[in-house]
């Protein structure tokens, strides 16, 4: 679209614009584009008489469409949205096409959450729609995956919550945003709460499935790991038996010693087994450290660490 | 100490101008001639293992007076941050006399509001990210009395939630970045009784994930750079038994790629902005040689620009002002000679923060 500047437009004529004050001796003397200028120096000058009119709302969109960013421009528009009482269901239709454009600005999320926030829970499921949108072209998306946890807590959408991680996992089984959410839906879901706990099973047998997959997946192993929910490893045989299996294909797999290790770990200093058996997993562990060293020998000062600790 | 928009996988980490794209591979809109004085000294130093310390000072120098280029106007919503990048480079290349600090000085106190709050620039709104940025400058040139501290102190605790949580602004946007920026503030103005300290520790805490690391708001995504600031904000606020420091430190060390390079969350790309993040954390939680510093060293130094001087994300990329800086305070980091120590907590030289009274015990 071809810019006509706001001096030659006749809404305008009214409006002195005030141009930027760089102080009596800059450091900063920024050269924009002439554009660029005119509409904040216009929109200096309405917001220094606080018009909230659908003029000083355009002029809002120009200085977005030209600095995203601009907290200043998002600020004014939000002011003018609610001093007119302007058409929020409008407003939507316009952060559409930005999010999609520019999902990585956080100023339209936040723009957003204020719109919805306002409008309410009627609104909330086309919310989780421009999110999955997002994530199907950046499925890594910090803001989008903010966002939708926002929606689904503010609104109490869990029910399809599982559902949708379930999916990008299948898609990119490497996916850590979608298994953050997985461990979000699981253990923060609202009044039907489900424990992790009760599903531990499940997730285990799931998430074996999907190392069996990806034996290098990091995002994998850590979720793994996390359903211990803080209980001793040792206490669920499964940390011990699925990186056992998974080193039988693939046996320099640092992630499987690394756990099986931590397991055995556990084992050496527990109080509740005998000498010999915790002779057996000290001798065992030290074992997987040593071929961890061989396998992964950037960390090795990590490695060598805690064979010192467990001396010690 | 931050930027307000999100990059490519540096997530709201690294300025990327107007998000128009943000690996701008080198040479492409730079090409000014190296002078013959700087390819006679260059000859001398190999890049590939040496920091080239004189370039990136000339490097950081020369921002300043190139104010017509696009990453200058690009970038002009965050200069308060870029002159902090700017000068705390300049200070650990022992070369911060070069900077006009003068017009620094009179450039913040401009982009100080009446509520105590400082812009990004001058007549920009007020936010935490930049207040943080003015006080770190005027901390480093020794100059807090320039301003007075009761009031910058009641602008951030005027910020605090009931949740204990801070916002950035008066807009509400709630981030751990946020937290750490109002107590380092808080803390270098030493006025941290202002606000719930125990309140501001828990909401941290709350962020955490079952990885060990923590994100930017409960139940967010573990990521490197807010790592930073949560662990950050526990320290300063004393609340580092939050932190399952192991946990933690394992999810830091698997960072490192093969490459030598750091990336912020599992399966990015490695780049130089995180060796501060992850590094920084590390030595927080006192687990800084688990990494290899020999390989991130030469991750760091392949990022160099041998002609024109600075730092980029990757290799070959264009320099910046934010990568040069969190290259720098990386290798400081590792103990690379003739540096100035910088301080994990604060990102500050270590002789700021002990004047300062901050010192860790």
């Amino acid at each position: 679209m071809v810019y006509v500047p706001l001096s030659e437009r006749p809404e305008w004529s009214d409006v002195v614009p005030v141009p930027q004050n760089d102080g009596p001796n800059p450091i900063v003397l920024i050269d924009y584009s002439s554009e660029f200028v005119e509409v904040m120096s216009y929109f200096r000058a309405i917001v220094a008489v606080k018009e909230h009119s659908p003029r000083a709302l355009e002029l809002t969109k120009e200085v977005i469409a030209r600095n995203g960013a601009s907290v200043f421009g998002w600020n004014y528009r939000w002011c003018c949205l609610l001093a007119m009482g302007a058409d929020l269901i409008e407003e939507l239709g316009y952060l559409n096409d930005l999010s999609e454009r520019f999902p990585k600005n956080y100023q339209i999320w936040q723009h957003r959450r204020l719109v919805v926030g306002k409008l309410g829970a009627k609104y909330s499921q086309p919310e989780i729609e421009v999110t999955t949108k997002v994530l199907a072209n950046d499925c890594k998306n910090y803001h989008a995956w903010s966002h939708r946890q926002w929606v689904v807590r503010t609104f109490g959408l869990w029910d399809a919550a599982l559902e949708f991680c379930t999916e990008l996992i299948r898609q990119d089984v490497r996916n850590n945003s979608a298994w953050n959410e997985r461990h979000f839906v699981l253990t923060r879901g609202g009044d039907n709460k489900a424990n992790l706990e009760q599903v531990r099973d499940l997730e285990i047998e799931f998430t074996a499935d999907k190392i069996r997959l990806a034996p290098d997946n990091e995002s994998a192993w850590n979720y793994f790991r996390g359903l211990a929910c803080g209980k001793l490893l040792s206490s669920v045989p499964a940390f011990k038996q699925v990186p056992t299996e998974i080193l039988e294909s693939v046996p320099e797999c640092s992630l499987a010693l690394s756990l099986l290790a931590d397991v055995f770990e556990e084992e050496a200093r527990s109080d509740s087994l005998t000498e010999d058996q915790k002779g057996f997993a000290r001798a065992h562990v030290q074992e997987l450290w040593e071929q961890l060293i061989q396998i992964d020998p950037m960390r090795t000062r990590y490695w060598c660490w805690r064979i010192q600790m467990l001396k010690e | 100490m931050f930027v307000t928009k999100e990059g490519e996988d540096a997530g709201r980490w690294c300025p990327d101008g107007r998000g128009l794209g943000t690996h701008i591979p080198r040479g492409s809109a730079r090409a000014e001639e190296p002078q013959a004085s700087t390819i006679a000294e260059t000859s001398s130093l190999d890049p590939a293992t040496t920091l080239i310390c004189h370039k990136h000072a000339d490097y950081i120098v020369a921002l300043d007076k190139e104010k017509d280029t696009f990453e200058y106007v690009a970038t002009e919503h965050l200069r308060m941050s870029g002159v902090y990048w700017g000068i705390s480079a300049m200070d650990l290349l022992g070369r911060l006399d070069d900077m006009n600090k003068d017009e620094i000085l009179s450039f913040v106190t401009e982009c100080q509001h009446p509520c105590g709050g400082f812009g990004g620039n001058i007549k920009h709104d007020p936010h935490l990210l930049y207040t943080l940025s003015a006080v770190q400058i005027l901390a480093i040139y020794d100059r807090l009395d320039l301003v007075d501290p009761n009031l910058i102190a009641t602008y951030v605790a005027g910020l605090q939630q009931e949740d204990g949580s801070f916002a950035g602004d008066e807009w509400g946007e709630i981030d751990t970045r946020f937290t750490y920026c109002a107590l380092s503030c808080l803390s270098i103005l030493h006025k941290m009784e202002l606000v719930d300290v125990k309140k501001a520790t828990e909401f941290v805490a709350a962020c955490g994930n079952f990885d060990g690391g923590f994100g930017a708001t409960p139940g967010d995504e573990s990521h490197a750079g807010q790592i930073f600031t949560a662990v950050g904000a526990l320290a300063i606020g004393g609340g580092l038994s939050h932190v399952d420091k192991d946990l933690l430190g394992w999810w830091l060390c698997e960072r490192q790629v093969p490459a030598g390079g750091l990336n912020g969350r599992p399966e990015k790309l490695p780049d130089v902005c995180y060796s501060w993040w992850v590094l920084s954390s590390l030595s927080m939680i006192d687990r800084l040689s688990w990494i290899s510093g020999e390989k991130l060293q030469e991750f760091i130094l392949s990022c160099q620009d041998p002609e024109n001087g600075g730092i980029s994300d990757r290799p070959d990329d264009m320099a910046d002002v934010f990568h040069t800086f969190f290259g720098i305070a990386g290798l400081s980091l590792l103990g690379y000679p003739n540096l100035k120590a910088v301080d994990p907590i604060y990102a500050l030289p270590v002789d700021t923060v002990a004047r300062l009274g901050l010192s860790r015990i």
